[in-house]
């Protein structure tokens, strides 16, 4: 999990980059959820799950054109510190599929995994264009006090 | 303790770390020469209210202090 799975795509002028992303209400911020995508250490927030995790696709995308634009690899950027994977393992381990939650647990939900996968080419002469950040591939939310095994994760 | 993106940024010339202002979207970015840059959530321009799980990743990445940051945030 150290660092963001690349599987080569259908092309050879692209791979497909999946990153972590872990989301949580604010705790000081009523109404607002953070969102930290652990593979690049880069955290934003949004109003409500839904603005977080618009959010941080689009921090994700900004930080990954400008790394290409200067040159840089954004994934040698280095990850989040231990505790935040520790956090999102337990979310995986105890967390159920996002869209298998009942409407009414939804205010319980206290903290949510997912993943972005985004493309880019191979080759060192980046071009931004080439980025699209794609639909999350799955997302597993953590109810408070639930220890429950998800389905599929 | 959240605290006012204006306040922040104010704070971070100090270090050295400036605020730009995107051409386009909701995030402006944090650049101090020889870093990467940072972006920040500006939903609200200078008035955003930023949490607390962002300002210790802002300190993370540009290896500031938090303590020290918080001190001087309040001061």
């Amino acid at each position: 999990l150290a660092r963001p799975s690349e599987t080569v795509g259908r092309s050879n002028m692209e791979k497909f980059c999946n990153v972590t992303v872990l989301l949580k209400p604010a705790a000081d911020l009523p109404g607002v959820w953070t969102a930290h995508c652990l593979h690049l250490d880069l955290v934003t927030q949004g109003d409500g799950f839904i603005g977080a995790m618009a959010a941080i696709r689009e921090a994700v995308q900004l930080v990954v054109d400008v790394d290409l634009s200067e040159g840089r690899d954004p994934l040698t950027r280095p990850s989040a510190p231990e505790e935040y994977w520790s956090q999102f393992s337990e979310v995986v381990k105890h967390g159920a599929p996002f869209d298998s939650i009942a409407a009414a647990d939804m205010a319980s939900v206290s903290a949510v995994v997912a993943q972005l996968r985004f493309s880019r080419p191979l080759h060192a002469a980046l071009d931004a264009e080439f980025f699209e950040t794609l639909p999350d591939p799955w997302v597993i939310a953590k109810v408070r006090g639930s220890t429950q095994q998800p389905s599929h994760c | 303790m959240p605290a006012r993106l204006s306040a922040i940024a104010a704070l971070l010339l100090g270090y050295g770390i400036e605020l730009e202002e995107p051409s386009k979207g909701s995030h402006w970015k944090l650049r101090k020469p020889g870093c990467r840059v940072f972006p920040v959530p500006a939903h609200n321009g200078r008035k955003s209210e930023i949490g607390d799980e962002y300002i210790r990743a802002l300190c993370r990445h540009f290896e500031i202090e938090p303590r020290e940051f918080y001190r001087k945030l309040r001061s």
